[in-house]
């Protein structure tokens, strides 16, 4: 099994798409389109297939495309069952570009993708999103653990810690040890964390709460603030990467 | 094996006026594998350069993901992916011009992202690493 790494895919063509539609949703249907065609390249070059797809990272310049470039997703990858974090930031380094794409694959797949779920069927923050995607909470491929980016929505899709980031860590920490403890993991197995806040007053108490959950097993991580999560009333979340021991 | 992690620090000193005294680690090596925090201004020595300077910035982090990696056993030929965040487009060519001179030819896959903030609004810059060290 190799891990294939596409990060940073964008459409090449993307000034001409805003150019074609302005800032727009059609435009950034047009790059999600165009990114996913590229995803299927480079994983079909680097000898991996779409089913191979593990974790994505959505990253989106505007809320107000998510929903389209969603819908594109959930199109291209039918059937999947990635896990997946949903970014809106600030810019991205093309400044026509809406929307980026980073990618984790393992080849020689079928990889187990547990607790999987179609996102009509589950909430983002407090209410269900209009797209259609089949994703999934753990992936594991070979010895590598990817989990879905983890917010203060329960596994079981309440979201609890409305205006309290400490609250949503904790519950996001919570969903890391029964998602780990599923695939016979724990938290020493964690090799990689990114913290992501929507305000910077919010990372000190979060940090607060990942850090000491990790106390026993220092991770590598970094800490970003971000102009938005999945929904407005998500306020942190967690990306945890693990590997089991050969 | 479990895991290997190099550096392990308290948070105490980084973050002065916000009370966080955790235990945290540089570098974490499983099997082959090696991730590294993220890299910004700080030294490994827990001093701060290049304030207002995103470039000077990019320029510690990227001297630190070198030893970080050889402390690890890895070298700097074996880094994956390098994802490079910056507060300000306008930091894009300067910081990316550090970056490249200290990648040469590696050419390692990569994303770049423009964020609202870093852990510090002093820190313009970020750089994370992922190393793979070949099988021998």
């Amino acid at each position: 099994m190799t891990a294939i790494l596409l990060p940073g895919l964008f459409d090449p063509k993307a000034a001409a798409t805003v150019r074609r539609h302005g800032h727009s949703a059609e435009a950034a249907v047009e790059q999600a389109e165009a990114v996913f065609a590229r995803l299927r390249d480079a994983l079909n070059a680097a000898g991996g297939t779409v089913t191979d797809v593990c974790k994505l990272t959505m990253q989106i310049t505007d809320r107000a495309y998510r929903q389209a470039i969603y819908g594109v997703l959930g199109r291209q990858l039918a059937g999947v069952f990635p896990v997946s974090t949903g970014l809106i930031v600030k810019g991205l380094p093309d400044p026509d570009a809406l929307f980026q794409l980073d990618a984790w694959a393992v080849s020689d797949g079928p990889h187990a993708r547990l607790r999987r779920y179609r996102s009509t069927d589950a909430p983002y923050g407090l209410n269900k999103q209009a797209f259609v995607c089949d994703f999934c909470m753990v992936v594991v491929a070979g010895g590598r653990l990817f989990l879905r980016g983890q917010t203060g929505l329960t596994l079981d899709g309440t979201m609890v810690g409305l205006n309290d980031p400490v609250g949503q860590t904790r519950q996001a920490i919570e969903n890391v040890r029964i998602l780990l403890a599923e695939v016979g993991a724990d938290l020493s197995h964690a090799v990689r964390l990114v913290t992501y806040v929507t305000d910077r007053a919010f990372m000190a108490p979060v940090r607060d709460v990942v850090e000491s959950a990790f106390a026993g097993a220092p991770v590598a991580g970094t800490e970003l603030v971000v102009k938005g999560l999945a929904a407005p009333e998500v306020l942190m979340e967690i990306d945890v990467h693990a590997i089991l021991p050969r | 094996m479990a895991h290997q992690r190099f550096r392990r620090f308290n948070t105490g000193p980084y973050y002065p006026e916000q009370k966080i005294t955790n235990e945290m680690c540089m570098a974490v090596r499983a099997g082959n594998l090696v991730f590294l925090r993220g890299q910004t201004g700080y030294t490994l020595d827990g001093a701060f350069v290049g304030l207002g300077d995103a470039a000077a910035q990019a320029e510690q982090a990227m001297q630190n993901v070198r030893v970080l990696l050889e402390e690890a056993g890895a070298k700097m030929e074996h880094i994956c992916k390098i994802t490079t965040y910056i507060t300000d487009r306008a930091y894009r060519t300067s910081v990316y011009q550090v970056v490249g001179r200290h990648l040469g030819d590696i050419a390692p896959v990569g994303t770049g992202l423009i964020v609202n903030g870093l852990a510090l609004p002093e820190m313009l810059v970020e750089i994370d690493i992922d190393a793979v060290i070949p099988e021998a």
